[in-house]
């Protein structure tokens, strides 16, 4: 084959959207080098998953299906991956820069002796010879660096550094059945996985954040926002006007004084947007805001601004995304 | 029964100072624009190694780093923080080794220094990479534990919480030798005073060479190669004149990238809760953000 190889990852069932940069990235590739793209899954449910792979750019996908795999355990799928990778030689495998995927990454490379370009912002073909381009010195300089050791080239790449193309609906692609191997013996013994309560999780680390200001405008109005979260699968957090307030926990405060977040979805409720709290979301991927006041400084970061009342939108709101999410 | 020695691998990290300058050969940055900062990623590792000695699970914790003279300064912190000893590889100036020989090197000393339970930072502030400590760990045949926010330590066997994303959790387990990965940011390392550090400053830092422990430096084994060093493109300037009205930041995002991403005028949505909602939905839609519940 020696095509290009991407380590599909996902959410129980759902690819992530790393997945699908992943695979863009290795199209254009292929095209360059004019070989296949494949894609490997490894999951207990990963069926599911060809179809949206395949409108993506893979023309083969790999499925290692087994209820071994709900979660992560490095001896199974480091010692498949690499025997697949021994029998297909690809030139290429990309792997998403997220836990699972640089962990993959980096057993694979250290098992085999094959060379890894860890978090890398773009590939290139010189050549014949694959070149990457990575950030240093906290990204002030960008190293070019090439593999020396025989086999395929190994690189992961943090998600949201390429972006998704727009999928084709008409590909479709072929579908290999992996068979799991089992190393005779593993250093690590798999224990316990613990699924996060978006309650009571650190908001650092919660993917969409739900924010309370002033303008919720009283702490029976909090339910409101409580709820709202709850329907997106998010954490609530606030300024430091309603922690002050005593409305939100100060654990939850974002903020200069508060904790920085960076989630992929913040939706700011009647927060004006003063810098003490802006500092604190403003890498968010995605902002929306709320406020009554049309030049409410928050609005300049929104990708949606929202003129309205709080207290009577979230509760339609909170109504139309539970339905969505109930399908 | 506690064990004698743990072993923190810490390093110097490379910071820019000023506008890039590179060396002849493209390969090293220039000194005038380099800086040499500590590696604040070790402080977290350092930290739950110190925890481990003060619950008993260890004896001491020595500091071990690869590098020229000037990384001794990371082993000054580590001193002050708490380490025990420090032991410094010494590295020639412009020694280019990839994570995989960095590893390795490291992984030989350890050995040679009769060590079986390492703790070293998940990735470094500077390179980011992620492969020294897997490294250390096949250099030591030892179990490579990723990602790790609790270490806890029984004597024999370790057992850690890695953390993932999306706030979940999940428990490893590996009997010695191990290393564990520590990811930067997962607990609150001790305030260091100022004092502490002048008096860090006079303690001994033991040195070693490669050759000491029986290491050719250019028989490690190296996967990948720098070919080259460069800054990154700025891409030239669209606009002469500065737009009025527009915020100190925005100023300076159109001197160096000759755009505002977002200063045109943004509409304000107006309307009824309903159709507000519809447009929030699909945003959310479109962005990908309404997950579906599990069936």
């Amino acid at each position: 084959m020696s095509g290009i190889l991407v380590f599909a990852e996902h959410n129980s069932g759902t690819v992530e959207r790393v997945t699908l940069e992943l695979l863009g990235e290795a199209r254009r590739l292929a095209r360059e080098a004019q070989v296949e793209v494949s894609a490997v899954v490894f999951g207990d449910r990963a069926s599911a998953l060809v179809e949206p792979l395949a409108h993506y750019g893979a023309d083969v996908v790999y499925l290692f299906e087994d209820e071994r795999l709900r979660h992560y355990d490095p001896g199974l799928v480091v010692a498949s991956l690499g025997r697949l990778c021994e029998a297909e030689a690809p030139l290429l495998v990309l792997l998403p820069a997220t836990t699972t995927g640089s962990d993959v990454a980096v057993r694979l490379s250290l098992e085999h002796d094959w060379p890894l370009a860890p978090r890398v912002m773009s590939v290139n073909l010189r050549e014949g010879e694959l070149e990457f381009v990575r950030p240093v010195a906290g990204q002030a300089v960008h190293a070019f660096v090439r593999g020396t050791s025989p086999g395929p080239r190994l690189a992961t790449v943090a998600p949201e550094a390429i972006g998704v193309e727009s999928p084709d609906t008409g590909r479709s692609a072929r579908v290999a059945r992996g068979e799991l191997v089992v190393p005779e013996h593993s250093s690590i013994e798999v224990g316990e996985f613990t699924a996060s309560d978006p309650r009571t999780l650190d908001i650092s680390e919660a993917e969409i954040v739900v924010s309370a200001g002033r303008g919720v405008g009283s702490k029976a109005n909090m339910r409101l926002v409580q709820e709202l979260a709850d329907a997106l699968g998010g954490s609530v957090g606030g300024t430091r006007v309603v922690v002050d307030l005593g409305w939100v926990p100060k654990e939850r405060q974002v903020g200069q004084t508060g904790k920085t977040v960076t989630p992929r979805l913040y939706v700011a409720c009647g927060i004006s947007g003063a810098t003490q709290h802006t500092i604190g979301m403003k890498e968010a991927a995605t902002i929306i805001a709320i406020n009554t006041d049309p030049g409410a400084p928050i609005f300049k970061l929104a990708d949606l601004a929202l003129e309205a009342d709080v207290a009577e939108l979230l509760p339609v709101l909170t109504e139309r995304c539970d339905a969505e999410r109930r399908g | 029964m506690a064990l004698r020695e743990l072993f923190v691998c810490v390093k110097q990290s490379v910071a820019v100072e000023g506008a890039v300058s590179l060396s002849a050969d493209e390969r090293l940055l220039a000194p005038e624009c380099r800086k040499w900062v500590p590696n604040e990623a070790d402080a977290f590792a350092l930290e739950q190694a110190l925890r481990l000695r003060e619950a008993g699970a260890v004896e001491s914790v020595t500091c071990l780093t690869a590098g020229p003279v000037e990384a001794g300064a990371m082993l000054a912190l580590c001193l002050a923080m708490g380490a025990d000893r420090a032991v410094r590889i010494d590295l020639p100036e412009g020694a280019f080794l990839d994570g995989s020989a960095t590893g390795a090197l490291l992984g030989a000393a350890i050995e040679r220094l009769g060590g079986r339970l390492v703790l070293a930072a998940q990735r470094s502030d500077d390179g980011r990479s992620g492969i020294v400590p897997a490294a250390i760990a096949r250099a030591l045949g030892a179990a490579y534990l990723s990602n790790v926010a609790a270490t806890r330590f029984d004597g024999e066997r370790v057992e850690v919480e890695r953390k993932l994303e999306r706030g979940n959790r999940q428990v490893w387990a590996a009997a010695l030798p191990a290393v564990v990965a520590v990811e930067p940011g997962t607990i609150l390392p001790r305030y260091v005073s100022v004092a502490a550090l002048i008096l860090a400053r006079r303690r001994p830092v033991e040195e070693l060479t490669a050759q000491s422990f029986g290491v050719a430096l250019d028989a490690l084994p190296q996967l990948t190669a720098l070919q080259r060093l460069a800054p990154p493109r700025l891409r030239p300037k669209k606009t002469a004149a500065l737009a009025s009205g527009l915020s100190s930041a925005d100023r300076q995002k159109l001197i160096l990238g000759g755009t505002v991403g977002g200063t045109k005028e943004k509409r304000v949505l107006k309307g009824s809760p309903a159709e507000l909602a519809d447009e929030v939905v699909s945003l959310l839609r479109e962005r990908e953000l309404l997950s579906q519940e599990e069936r």
